[in-house]
């Protein structure tokens, strides 16, 4: 179950990476991040 | 509003950035994950892991520390939980008072004051509470945790939508994180309910004969100031409320509903046969009406929302504009507790467990909770 866990977060973590870098307006891209940290965050088990 | 153009450079400025507040709040969070020390008193016997009791806790972050006291002579087996809700700090300060001050001249005493550990690693989500609570001490600030009421999600997920808890009762997904909606627990269940189970073998093998669970309400909510009890419980629990009354403080018997099922004050007695009880006292800091959370807020239970909310009569217990500060709420666990082991002697006196060196609950009062406390190391 964890492993899946993981992998679901992981998958999201890396999509909203790349959407990151093909976003071309300035605050999508800020708005991306303050989503990606709590991914992050959730990715390493942290929060 | 004109559009402000990104490229590949603003977006690794971004990344970077994402990392470092990471990493940074990363490190705070996880801070969370060491328990405070605690130091106890010359009266120690043994420290042991809950996981002990139920080998399958070891290395889980589930897995607790069990402080035991043993008397020069046998008599008694008692439990004392803190901590069972993270959130509810008086609990905790309770039995690590108990914990550093204490000395057994009779019986048994069992005390765990992290009975949720795992609800200690977060704080509860969107309530802008502090990570810590400040108690000064003659030596200094002591710390301590102000936790979740829940097991923390990182350790158990995901919430099922509705949870059908060991005991039989549907309840709402997250009470599946709640350790007491999961008594008596599951050996083969999530983390929670294998915290329940364990508690509830330490109680089987341990032979014990009553069990105190340590907790707070908010202000609004009806079960408040009491001493919850199991019906096997009820001459003990009378004998009890007497004697703190008869110490000036204001507290009622609720009995423990026979169909509210997971809770200690009802599985301890219905499962391991147990004098079960569980005590209440008054928490602005986790109640729905308080104004901003601090540490001050936990510590001196000053708050004019529920000052003013006390005046409109909204409220279960007079709330005045001098609060309701922990030092009170501890003394009335110390008061619970003392009465509560002498009513237990009164009442079969071969299980009477005779404990010295409690911290007195109206010098705990008038002096504050510093002094019975280890200075911070």
């Amino acid at each position: 179950m964890r492993t899946i866990y993981l992998l679901i977060v992981f998958y999201l973590s890396a999509h909203l990476t790349w959407h990151l870098f093909r976003q071309k307006n300035f605050l999508s891209q800020a708005s991306t991040v303050l989503v990606l940290a709590l991914f992050l965050l959730r990715l390493f088990l942290i929060k | 509003m004109k559009e402000i153009k990104g490229n590949k450079l603003s977006a690794a400025f971004f990344f970077l950035l994402t990392l470092t507040v990471c990493f940074f709040s990363g490190r705070s969070f996880l801070s969370l994950h060491q328990p405070e020390a605690i130091f106890p008193g010359p009266g120690l016997t043994e420290q042991k892991m809950l996981s002990s009791y139920f080998p399958a806790l070891k290395n889980t972050p589930g897995d607790t520390a069990v402080y035991f006291f043993r008397g020069k002579e046998e008599g008694g087996r008692v439990l004392i939980l803190g901590g069972t809700h993270p959130n509810e700090p008086a609990g905790l300060v309770t039995a690590v008072l108990l914990i550093e001050n204490i000395r057994l001249e009779r019986g048994s005493l069992f005390i765990v004051p992290r009975a949720n550990a795992s609800g200690f690693s977060h704080s509860d989500p969107q309530e802008g509470n502090p990570q810590r609570f400040a108690v000064p001490t003659p030596s200094g600030q002591r710390l301590f945790r102000l936790g979740s009421r829940l097991t923390n999600p990182v350790h158990q997920w995901p919430d099922p939508a509705i949870y059908v808890n060991p005991a039989g009762q549907k309840l709402s997904g997250m009470e599946a994180r709640n350790l007491n909606r999961c008594y008596p627990g599951r050996a083969k269940g999530n983390l929670t309910e294998k915290v329940a189970w364990a508690v509830m073998e330490l109680i089987r093998r341990e032979n014990i004969d009553l069990g105190i669970d340590l907790h707070e309400s908010a202000p609004e909510y009806p079960v408040i100031n009491a001493i919850v009890f199991h019906e096997n419980s009820s001459e003990l629990a009378a004998l009890a409320l007497m004697d703190i009354q008869a110490q000036g403080f204001d507290i009622r018997l609720e009995a423990s509903p026979a169909n509210l099922r997971g809770l200690s004050h009802r599985e301890w007695g219905d499962h391991a046969g147990v004098k079960a009880i569980l005590l209440e006292t008054p928490n602005a800091s986790h109640g729905r009406l308080k104004g901003k959370p601090s540490s001050s807020l936990i510590v001196e239970g000053k708050d004019k929302f529920y000052t003013r909310a006390s005046r409109l009569g909204w409220l279960f217990v007079p709330y005045g504009e001098e609060g309701i500060p922990l030092s009170l709420r501890v003394a009335r666990h110390l008061a619970g507790v003392e009465a509560l082991l002498a009513s237990l002697e009164a009442l079969e006196p071969e299980k009477s467990v005779i404990c010295g060196n409690i911290p007195p609950p109206h010098q705990v009062i008038e002096k504050g909770l510093g002094p019975f406390l280890h200075p911070p190391d």
